[in-house]
């Protein structure tokens, strides 16, 4: 996105930070657990706002969660979930914001599989911190983490990431303006 | 009725107290869930249900903005009773319904301290207590004042883009979508649904930085009305916050309570 760090920027920041949030309340049914949107936002910030801006976006969202107010997934809220066994996802939604958007700003007008690429190395970024976290809080093996925290989300997860190469390629030329 | 994340205004003493001062006992109570063992929610609903008259609420208003979150707490419930230790069992085992009810409390203990400090403390107090909280940091080149900016915008974002959302989704449905069917055509109609949504925002948010911009943001530091110095109640409750967090958490380290 053009002129990072002007004010249109930072309320882009705001309005990403909130779909996020938004995203933990919006379920898809799909077998074998709804998938919940928020990962799909990350990638689109990433995406859509760039890596700097994408990032902010969701330290935005993680404050929002860190002054009381319910919007990590189920409606859970306060500093002490990030330090939880599911804190690591959270902190990895910045990392995989700033990844996704570096990497989507390393093409001009990035095609479908770039954007992919783009996306599955931010989710890499998220579920990395997220499986350390979990392993350590939960006292977890990789082999179990891996089974409770990777691998139910993958069907959901390779749906989001074709949509939101989909949609970002659909939306992208209103930030031409 | 209070619903779930809102703010109840009434005179108490929690609604009294520096927003700064609630912010880190919820987060230091937060903490005192997710690592105080039995104990911990024990002591940590014991105390709740005790300050109830010190935040203004009823024990039935508290039940109801958690009455939508019981589901997920049933639910975690039951993924630890059937799949404990990440093994699918179809028996039922003794560990894993201790399991169960331990993550279940634990999380409505989280819910619960959020809607504590949400109920008592105005958005834009949570806020301006925010920025305060995070001043120190403006010395690292930190862009305290942006953030806060971005907090505020993101939070009056939400309702707006659920009621969005809620509308699209009506509109889709009266004119017959239905979630039936193959991958492809859910992703179909997931896409119909999140662009228009998307389109919408960027409207809002392009409005909005107008806006702001117009009342010249950015020219000179934001003042503000909110927030005096902590006095004396800010102090002894962080303190009693602090020094009940302490006890617990050496109890359950010291004691071999489970």
């Amino acid at each position: 996105m053009k002129g990072e760090g002007n004010l249109r920027g930072l309320v882009y920041a705001a309005l990403f930070g909130a779909l996020t949030a938004v995203g933990a309340y919006i379920a898809i049914p799909m077998p074998p657990v709804p998938i919940t949107m928020q990962t799909f936002f990350v990638s689109l910030a990433g995406a859509l706002l760039g890596g700097v801006l994408g990032a902010m976006s969701q330290v935005v969202y993680l404050l929002m969660g860190v002054i009381g107010l319910p919007v990590f997934a189920g409606g859970k809220a306060g500093f002490g979930v990030l330090l939880g066994p599911t804190g690591g996802y959270l902190f990895g939604f910045i990392l995989g914001a700033y990844v996704t958007g570096r990497l989507t700003a390393m093409r001009k007008e990035a095609g479908l599989w770039w954007l992919m690429g783009a996306m599955l190395a931010g989710y890499v970024f998220i579920y990395v911190p997220g499986l350390l976290q979990l392993m350590a809080v939960a006292n977890l093996d990789l082999g179990r983490a891996v089974a409770v925290g990777l691998v139910p989300t993958i069907p959901g997860g390779v749906v989001k990431i074709v949509l939101a190469a989909l949609v970002v390629r659909k939306v992208r030329g209103y930030f031409k303006t | 009725m209070l619903r779930f994340g809102d703010y109840t205004p009434r005179d108490s003493l929690l609604h009294g107290l520096d927003a700064r001062v609630k912010i880190a006992a919820s987060a230091i109570l937060s903490v005192v869930a997710l690592t105080g063992g039995w104990s911990g929610l024990a002591a940590l609903t014991i105390a709740g249900a005790l300050s109830l008259r010190g935040a203004g609420l009823s024990f039935k208003e508290v039940l109801g903005a958690m009455k939508p979150l019981l589901f997920f707490a049933f639910l975690l419930f039951t993924m630890h009773a059937f799949f404990h230790e990440g093994r699918p069992l179809i028996d039922v085992t003794g560990a894993g319904v201790l399991a169960g009810l331990y993550t279940a409390w634990q999380y409505l203990a989280l819910v619960a301290v959020g809607i504590f400090l949400t109920a008592t403390t105005p958005p834009s107090e949570l806020v301006a207590g925010l920025g305060r909280l995070l001043r120190p940091l403006e010395r690292w080149g930190v862009p305290v004042g942006d953030i806060s900016f971005m907090v505020a915008v993101s939070l009056r974002f939400i309702p707006l883009l659920l009621g969005e959302y809620e509308r699209l989704r009506a509109a889709r449905a009266a004119r017959g979508a239905d979630w039936e069917g193959g991958v492809a055509k859910r992703l179909g109609l997931a896409v119909g649904l999140v662009i228009p949504l998307l389109l919408g925002a960027f409207r809002r948010a392009d409005d909005l930085a107008v806006a702001v911009e117009a009342r010249g943001y950015g020219h000179r530091a934001p003042s503000s009305l909110r927030g005096g110095e902590m006095g004396s109640p800010d102090r002894r409750f962080l303190a009693a916050v602090a020094s009940l967090a302490l006890v617990v958490i050496v109890l359950h380290h010291a004691l071999p309570l489970p």
